[in-house]
């Protein structure tokens, strides 16, 4: 955003805030600034370890307040990490995470923020943001900086999918936190005997997937036995679509491409499951309670096909009930298609510490260290550096020994993720309207459903400002 | 007997004649009106004028965060008008509103009746009715997801239990309330009527207590029965509480976000999508704050109008109204 | 003075079922027992999710996911209630709740029962276009005043400072509401009295007025506490300072950006310590609930 916008914004709100400014300092007699406290500036010798980690443009005695946005604070032991990083090597700055807070609470605050121009000097993101902020100019490019001092092992070790989930039009704006495969957990007390093997195959198709559900679908009894518990929102969808072959957006995303016999297949396969073989229950997949998590933890479920970081809390929740297993993201006819999304740090473009958030990002997201502990003592995930992952695979292969064949290393063959555009969350509920009375309900056929979906894609795409 | 006649204030008098024709009482009282709102108006002033002319100014331009917005004049609201989400949203809030309201204040009625009497226990009534406003809402959206899961749910394993669910019964399936277009929005309306009875309830007692007993006392010695006292004493004398509760219910209610946001997001196919969630996801999500803001316009000015008929036939029932 | 002695309590709503045969006490104990029983029925209905919130935060983090779900923890984890403490400085931040939700809570009585007062009993010209102008405040939803409201809060240097959060929070249009409602059906006579005896308005308004209206002021009370109890996002924007955190902030900190790892234990745990204040609030404000309206000479 350039010098001259953020001074209209200024010049608008002294302006109309000027009526009701006067008469609140007529009422208020002073108003109080922020506590600024004069400390003793700390001198800073220079370590091997400083050249390793920053780039060497701030002067590690530089004072300030660095203030970081986002919607979860991480455990307790990953915010000690993070002061102890400022303390080694910016000792003056305070580092001041933001009092984070829930999902859609960050949006408002964050939002707030970078319309205000207020922005903190590094923030949270998920990649649905990726391009709506990207286009408004909201994020700082960083290849720059990754130039000057990339991470280590850049970018071979790190999950390319996760990566450019961050990024927008050739250029990178962070850097990823997480990195989640799907997978497919497995009931084998109900599987065993249909699978008659152990471990799954791992080339299973999803034609085989779809014969196993059939099979140990029983739906005579009191309480329904259901073969695969599987969903049809617009990213998981969109997986299988790839998995057949097919796009949603032509290449510029300026038109849908649902009218193609591979999206018609797909849609078709996720029909099929949900209505004429009637093998998945039609719980909102998406729903941590309430959804197919608790039915699969009830034990009514031979195949859950979800995502990978649901395994630690199903472990957990199963506990003794049934014996757990996980299979791999079956094989579509195009491949294996299963990454869903994951969350990184970008900086806001109009942060006061550009460079140290750059080279803060670069140690807690990219770090080799750090990246074993966040993957072990973090949010108990795959981390975004492919190496990493294996901390967290040590840890769940306890209970699951093949865990890491079938999530980490197999779930790594999916090479793209859903399209980032900035109508991205605008489309959505244009998806919804269509799929959900067709998924859920059984109402309509595929055909006319994506038609619909395309017209109406094409109109939302025929609307759009963007501005990149 | 004439209750209102009895204990309600003054009878009306011209208040419309101009400063010149007012009596040296008249303009006394008229100055001190308006010093004893001095303090609330400075505050609505400082604290809201400017905000509410930005979201007016916003809503005729075409402001996505990025400065300055553009004039666009009326396109925010040609779009608008033009959506058929948006009317099938609009439509959707009135289907919640209309759902909650009128049964919620039915039920809070009763209840508050019920328990505005001399016996054991009352206190922990009340409190137990009050509990859902104070339930955290996540927790007590995880209980109703449980209570409305189509498998392991409760609602459903009760009606299994019933005979209602079965081959033979009256239900062949368990309905998946939540997950279809037909009964998502009901079952949200029932949540609705379980979170908000209890505050209206609260108003209701409030009332009931503000009664005169006297009232009560002159009414037995006439020997009227229950159903006088109620529809002679209790509900006129409870009209400014019912029609607070009608006008604040209803602004509430077309305002309503939490158990849509938290129970559905709006789904399934935007079925429960309302004004105030398709506001927050055009503001703060897809970025068309300007867009978002015209959407508030029209539901400052749907909300008004409500208001503003209940307002008018106020005048005929409401105790106290028309001075 | 205010008191009634017990037998003169408000009789209120009779059973509808009160048979004229029956002699009173016995129709009364007959509607007592059909309450209980309504009452009590409901009660399981609408305490349920309270029940299983205040038990789940005894169980351990992944009992919560049991299916089907057990009421009951299996061993009691008291322990949950000091961690909260442990992890989070949570008694700072109930004492920082307390201090902006007392500030907020006494402004509105006071700015609510003066406004409320002059819509109800003054005449003045405008003033009940005035009025409907203060109901329209209601009817704009948050989220789109939310950057112009923040924008003036950094244009006033009240970012990070206690004044955004209470100075804006003074006004209500809804306590205003809530007050002119019930002061409608103070009797007039209350007041004339005192005006024949010379005394001002603001006198008449602090000795008769308020005092009649104890019960509307404990629900407006209530309401607006739990209100600016309540609040997570405002403060969310403006605090910097963790010092300042208020508890909804504490709590929110509990949730994980990955929503199976959240330690919902925890959050439960501190849930139930939040909603304490509110519930001893209300128990407290119980006694005003028994009181009545004193209508002298209205008798006949």
């Amino acid at each position: 955003m350039s010098k001259r916008v953020s001074l209209n914004r200024r010049d608008f709100l002294r302006l109309s805030s000027l009526v009701t400014a006067g008469v609140t300092a007529a009422c208020v007699t002073g108003t109080p600034a922020a506590p600024q406290a004069v400390e003793e500036v700390v001198e800073v010798a220079v370590s091997p370890r400083r050249a390793e980690f920053t780039m060497g443009v701030i002067p590690p005695e530089t004072t300030g307040t660095f203030y970081q946005g986002g919607w979860s604070p991480g455990t307790l032991a990953e915010q000690e990490q993070n002061h102890a990083w400022f303390k080694e090597f910016y000792p003056n700055m305070e580092f001041v995470p933001a009092p984070e807070i829930g999902w859609s609470s960050y949006w408002e605050q964050i939002v707030t923020l970078l319309a205000t121009g207020d922005h903190p000097d590094s923030a949270m993101i998920h990649f649905t943001r990726t391009a709506p902020f990207a286009d408004k100019g909201f994020m700082l490019p960083i290849d720059d900086y990754i130039d000057a001092l990339p991470p280590l092992d850049w970018p071979d070790d790190f999950h390319f999918t996760a990566v450019d989930n961050i990024a927008y039009k050739g250029k990178q704006y962070g850097f990823p936190i997480d990195w989640a495969p799907r997978a497919i957990l497995i009931n084998r007390d109900i599987m065993d005997p249909i699978l008659g093997q152990w471990p799954p195959p791992e080339s299973w198709s999803y034609q085989d997937l779809l014969d196993l559900a059939i099979a140990a679908t029983d739906v005579s009894g009191e309480t329904k036995r259901y073969g695969l518990a599987t969903g049809h929102h617009a990213i998981r969808q969109w997986n299988v679509t790839r998995g057949f072959g097919g796009h949603f957006f032509n290449e510029e995303i300026t038109e849908g491409r649902f009218t193609e016999p591979e999206v018609e297949e797909a849609f078709q396969y996720t029909y099929d499951i949900m209505h004429t073989h009637q093998v998945s229950p039609s719980a909102a997949d998406t729903q941590i309670f309430g959804g197919q998590f608790s039915a699969f933890v009830a034990g009514n479920i031979g195949m859950w096909w979800t995502l990978s970081d649901e395994t630690r809390p199903m472990i957990e929740a199963v506990g003794d009930s049934f014996h757990l297993g996980i299979g791999p993201e079956p094989l579509g006819p195009n491949g294996r298609f299963g990454f869903e999304g994951n969350v990184g740090w970008f900086i806001p473009s109009e942060s006061n510490h550009p460079e140290i958030a750059y080279e803060f990002m670069r140690w807690s997201l990219t770090d080799p260290d750090q990246a074993e502990f966040m993957s072990v003592a973090g949010f108990g995930g795959f981390p975004g550096r492919k190496s990493a992952g294996k901390w967290n695979v040590l840890q769940i292969e306890e209970f699951l020994p093949n865990y890491g064949r079938a999530a980490w290393e197999l779930g790594a063959e999916s090479e793209e993720h859903f399209p980032l555009f900035p109508e991205g969350q605008e489309w959505m509920p244009v998806y919804d309207q269509h799929v959900d009375p067709l998924m859920l309900e059984g109402v309509g056929t595929v055909k006319e459903t994506l038609a619909n979906l395309q017209a109406d894609t094409d109109q939302l795409f025929a609307n759009a400002v963007r501005n990149l | 007997m004439t209750v209102a006649s009895a204990t309600g204030p003054a009878p009306p008098q011209t208040v419309k004649t101009g400063w010149s024709e007012m009596s040296g009482l008249a303009r006394r009282e008229a100055i001190e009106g308006y010093l004893f709102l001095l303090p609330n108006f400075i505050g609505f002033l400082v604290f809201l004028l400017f905000p509410m002319v930005a979201a007016v100014y916003f809503a005729f331009t075409n402001y996505d965060l990025q400065w300055p917005p553009r004039f666009t004049l009326f396109q925010n609201f040609q779009v608008m008008f033009t959506s058929n989400l948006f009317w099938q949203v609009f439509g959707q809030t009135f289907y919640w509103a209309f759902g909650m309201v009128p049964a919620t204040i039915v039920l809070a009625l009763m209840l508050a009746m019920l328990i505005n009497r001399k016996m054991m226990g009352v206190l922990t009534y009340r409190l137990i009715y009050f509990v859902p406003h104070v339930t955290l809402s996540v927790a007590a959206a995880i209980v109703w997801l449980w209570v409305y899961h189509p498998e392991v749910g409760f609602l459903n394993l009760v009606l299994r239990n019933l005979g209602l669910i079965g081959p033979d019964a009256l239900l062949a399936e368990g309905p998946q309330w939540l997950l279809t277009r037909r009964t998502a929005m009901p079952s949200l309306i029932v949540m609705g009527w379980w979170k908000g009875i209890g505050f209206a309830m609260l108003i209701f007692l409030a009332g009931l207590q503000g009664i005169p007993v006297e009232l009560y006392e002159a009414a037995n010695m006439d020997g009227a029965n229950a159903r006088q006292r109620f529809f002679g004493i209790t509900l006129p004398m409870l009209s400014p509480a019912l029609f607070f509760i009608m006008v604040t219910s209803i602004i509430g209610a077309f305002q309503g976000f939490d158990v849509f946001y938290l129970m559905t997001r709006g789904g399934p196919a935007n079925a429960t999508t309302t004004m105030v969630l398709h506001i927050y996801n055009n503001g703060f999500v897809y970025l068309k704050m300007g867009y978002a803001s015209a959407m508030a316009m029209v539901l400052f000015g749907t909300i008004m109008i409500f208001t503003a008929l209940q307002w008018i036939y106020a005048k005929n029932w409401v105790h106290g109204f028309a001075d | 003075m205010m008191a009634f002695p017990e037998s003169l309590a408000p009789p209120a709503a009779e059973s509808k079922t009160g048979v004229s045969r029956l002699s009173r006490s016995q129709s009364d104990r007959i509607g007592n027992v059909l309450a209980h029983v309504l009452l009590a029925t409901g009660s399981v209905v609408f305490a349920g999710p309270f029940l299983w919130m205040v038990m789940s935060s005894l169980k351990t983090q992944f009992e919560i996911y049991y299916f089907p779900p057990k009421l009951l923890p299996q061993t009691v984890q008291w322990q949950n209630y000091m961690v909260v403490f442990r992890d989070q400085p949570f008694a700072r931040y109930i004492g920082n709740s307390m201090f902006v939700s007392l500030c907020v809570t006494s402004g509105v009585i006071l700015t609510s029962s003066l406004a409320g007062y002059s819509f109800a009993r003054l005449r003045f010209p405008g003033r009940d276009r005035l009025f409907l102008l203060y109901l329209g405040t209601m009817m704009i939803p948050g989220a789109v005043l939310l950057i112009p409201s923040y924008a003036l809060m950094i244009e006033l240097g009240w970012r990070d400072t206690y004044y955004a959060l209470i100075v804006p929070g003074l006004v209500s249009a809804w306590g205003t509401f809530l007050m002119r409602q019930f002061m409608l059906n103070i009797p007039k006579e209350l007041e004339d009295a005192a005006f024949i005896d010379g005394a001002s308005r603001l006198r008449i308004y602090w000795t008769v007025i308020l005092p009649v209206s104890k019960p509307v002021i404990a629900t407006l009370a209530i309401f607006t506490f739990m209100g600016a109890w309540n609040e997570l996002l405002w403060p969310v924007i403006i605090l910097r300072t963790p010092e300042m955190y208020t508890l909804p902030i504490g709590l929110a900190r509990f949730q994980s950006r990955f929503p199976n790892q959240t330690p919902w234990h925890l959050v439960m745990a501190a849930s139930t310590i939040s909603v304490l204040p509110i519930l001893i609030l209300f128990v407290a404000g119980q006694k005003y609930y028994v009181q009545g309206i004193v209508t002298t000479g209205l008798k006949g």
